[in-house]
């Protein structure tokens, strides 16, 4: 991507992120229009107000937030703007929500440097063409040399929630879908955090989900709960479920999707995909005797093609996530403890 | 400690050796194998090839079950 | 499942007919071993009357808390950058355990590969790189390389802080106890590619028991639960078998052994929660003394002292259960493990402190 210093007619601006870039005054209105604005721009809500405001006749409205602390900050597949983008509105779509608007805050580290910005900058603005998503109020904020690794990012996101979804007490029968192949973020980020002399194809499946809400519609009164298997991946997902539901779910290994070069990594390292994080990838619980339906649906999707149905909810009495192996065996699937490193035992 | 997975030399180079499992490229030190060459299976345990693996495991899992049925396991 | 798969379980059900009132317990002694099993969930498939036993054999797991100790008091020391493999990081010593020494702003590198010592180490003239060097004959010779290419490259702040261990004489320690419950052995298939299949015949020789050299696949392990139950229900004759030939040789990795012999002299070894094993340990010999970190640092040694009442040994043997070791639940849990029961999250310690049951899932 190619930076042009001094464009909106507002002056050069350094390489670097100085302080003065964030203490409000005119560094600051020069980086938000030559950065944010810049990638961020709306006719609509482009006024400089602190505020944005919007006219909200909707019957639920969903909201929600996350920071973004990611590192590296640029891995392969996206960078830590375009996770700040997908996580928020893929929040937004497990509450049944069409995304609608975003507010994007940024802490950035003195000596940061400003193409960098601009790359992150622009790959959120990507996802928000792709989308339709906007981003319409923010906050920019410059701290000392040291004082963070770079660049954090908080976002919020705002959406309609769609009438006929309703959420409710899974029973057991009741069936979980998982969109596509999982621990693909992870997994990429493990291979950008340590040298491991990998070469590979493989990149993080970092991705906005909103596709789903369209896709599903109508079959969304059959979906009884849907989330997205971030941190700490499927297992800690499914161990969250079960506890708030007060059920067993048992996997079948067999069903869930995971790619080759995964498999590859992960067993070179001694690492279990079910822990590892996805960042464009929703579990869908679906009413039982409706999986196969909603099924059908998703994967006519783009991103969901390799969805599968991988396990159920059973009656139990731990509230524990259980694995049906390849052999026919069984094994418990615990929460996450610590750190996944890599391992040579 | 024998966390270790199958691969296939792809190219060698001096005391290194890229192989390929399953898509994904790794760069192997070589320095423990007797005379490898391209195309060879090999078994790699934290960057190191540690042996040499006949070839037939690498695609399927019969061996097991052949010298378990035929009775033949010792040498 | 695919179709040999189906077949060896379905050989590996009809064994369990033939079990009548007897309690058969196989013991394997590899880490990766404990994992496999694990993630098989094969536990589920066997009848009650087999008990599938942990040994020592994650060299993480038995490695003394006075060794992370020493680790640490070494990167307390000016310009110091430790090495890692991912497994040591949450092993604890006296007090602290890597992780928490690394959250403290401490210099601590993981490493997959032990190679990377000598890129760290040429990266960073002015600092002294120490690698923790632990593992079975299996990582042993990857040390060795890297100890001969640290000497061929003249680097002088690479060191090395060894905790390698030896297999069979840990082996021989549990099985000449007289009190032992073991029945059959499955050994480690890849300390097997290095040391060569006929480094375990004398389980079957010497202690008349079966061991098999098995893989890690799941299939590899239903298939050596198989051949052992089928030997001990009288079906064939008990003796040693290598079901890992497309791994294992007979003889071995004779460079890799050589690479042993060049680098490292047998000495005593200290096993966390079971004591001092004679023979047991592999350090650098006379010839790469100079990489040694406790030399170089001159670390004071402490004669290894194990947990009064830390009944790891007695679980270990398959003589106790982990309620019956006064530690369990109370000084020893897995944020703060005595013995390599509780420290390996496979261990029979943990898997009963975790869910309850020894170890069994489902």
């Amino acid at each position: 991507m190619q930076l042009t210093l001094g464009m909106e007619g507002m002056g050069k601006m350094d390489k670097k992120i100085k302080l003065s870039d964030g203490d409000g005054g005119a560094d600051t209105q020069r980086l938000i229009r030559n950065v944010f604005y810049k990638y961020f721009n709306d006719p609509l809500y482009n006024d400089m107000s602190d505020s944005f405001v919007f006219e909200a006749g909707y019957k639920r409205l969903a909201y929600t937030t996350d920071s973004f602390v990611v590192k590296p900050l640029f891995f392969r597949g996206g960078n830590i703007g375009k996770l700040a983008v997908c996580g928020t509105i893929n929040d937004l779509v497990t509450a049944g929500a069409m995304p609608l608007f975003l507010s994007a805050g940024f802490i950035i580290e003195e000596g940061f440097g400003l193409e960098k910005l601009h790359i992150i900058a622009k790959s959120m603005s990507d996802v928000c063409k792709q989308t339709g998503v906007k981003i319409v109020t923010g906050d920019t904020k410059v701290v000392e040399r040291g004082s963070t690794d770079g660049i954090f990012i908080n976002t919020s996101g705002i959406g309609k929630v769609l009438g006929t979804y309703n959420p409710h007490w899974i029973k057991p029968g009741d069936e979980i879908i998982i969109t596509g192949g999982i621990a693909e973020h992870g997994t990429s980020i493990l291979l950008d955090r340590y040298d491991l002399g990998i070469q590979t194809q493989l990149k993080s499946d970092c991705a906005p989900l909103c596709c789903i809400i369209k896709g599903l519609y109508e079959s969304l009164k059959h979906v009884k709960l849907m989330k997205d298997p971030t941190r700490g991946g499927v297992a800690t997902a499914l161990n969250e479920i079960s506890t708030m539901q007060g059920l067993d779910i048992e996997v079948n290994e067999q069903m869930i999707p995971v790619k080759n070069e995964v498999h590859a990594i992960c067993d070179i390292l001694g690492i279990d995909p079910l822990y590892l994080a996805c960042e464009g990838r929703m579990i869908i619980v679906a009413e039982k005797g409706c999986a196969e339906e909603v099924l059908h649906q998703i994967k006519a999707l783009d991103n969901c093609r390799e969805a599968r149905i991988i396990g159920r909810f059973i009656s139990g009495h731990y509230n524990m996530v259980y694995m049906k192996t390849i052999i026919g065996g069984k094994r418990i699937i615990p929460m996450l403890e610590g750190q996944m490193l890599p391992r040579i035992c | 400690m024998c966390l270790a997975v199958p691969a296939r030399i792809i190219t060698i180079d001096k005391i290194h050796a890229w192989a390929e499992t399953m898509g994904v490229r790794q760069k192997v030190n070589i320095q423990l194998l007797n005379l490898p060459l391209p195309g060879d299976y090999i078994l790699v345990h934290a960057g190191f090839a540690i042996e040499k693996i006949d070839e037939e495991y690498f695609c399927f899992l019969n061996e097991t079950l052949y010298h378990m049925l035929e009775g033949t396991e010792n040498e | 499942m695919n179709d040999t798969r189906t077949r060896i379980i379905e050989r590996l059900n009809r064994c369990f007919e033939d079990i009548h009132d007897q309690d058969i317990r196989i013991m394997e002694v590899c880490g990766t071993h404990t994992r496999a099993i694990s993630k098989s969930g094969i536990r589920y498939l066997l009848p009650k009357e087999v008990v599938l036993l942990s040994g020592p054999g994650c060299p993480v797991c038995v490695t003394p808390e006075s060794y992370i100790d020493m680790a640490i008091e070494i990167l307390e020391q000016e310009d110091v950058i430790l090495v890692t493999f991912g497994d040591m990081m949450k092993v604890r010593g006296t007090y602290f355990c890597l992780s928490d020494k690394q959250a403290q702003d401490s210099k601590i590198t993981v490493v997959y590969s032990p190679e990377d010592t000598l890129t760290i180490a040429a990266k960073n003239k002015d600092k002294r790189i120490v690698f923790i060097a632990v593992g079975f004959e299996t990582t042993a010779p990857l040390i060795a390389v890297t100890a001969k290419m640290a000497k061929e490259r003249g680097l002088d702040n690479l060191f090395f802080l060894t905790a390698l261990k030896c297999m069979e004489p840990a082996i021989r320690y549990i099985l000449q106890d007289t009190r032992n419950k073991i029945n059959a052995m499955i050994c480690p298939g890849h300390v097997a590619s290095i040391k060569g299949a006929e480094h375990f015949r004398f389980i079957t020789e010497e202690f008349g028991i079966p061991s098999v050299v098995c893989g890690f696949e799941n299939q590899d392990i239903a298939a050596g639960i198989c051949v052992m139950l089928e030997q001990l229900t009288g079906k064939r004759q008990i003796e040693f078998v290598n079901l890992y030939k497309r791994c294992v040789s007979s003889t071995g990795n004779k460079i890799a052994q050589s690479m042993l012999g060049e680098v490292f002299d047998v000495d005593d070894g200290d096993w966390r929660g079971i004591g001092t094993i004679k023979n047991s340990a592999l350090v650098l010999n006379d010839k790469y003394k100079y990489l040694d970190a406790i030399k170089r640092f001159d670390i004071k040694v402490d004669k290894y002292s194990n947990s009064l009442n830390c009944l790891c040994s007695e679980i270990l043997l398959g003589l106790k259960l982990p309620y019956q070791c006064s530690l369990f639940g109370s000084v020893c849990t897995p944020k703060h493990p005595s013995g390599p029961c509780m420290v390996s999250s496979e261990g029979a310690c943990a898997a009963h402190f975790r869910y309850g049951r020894d170890g069994e899932n489902g």
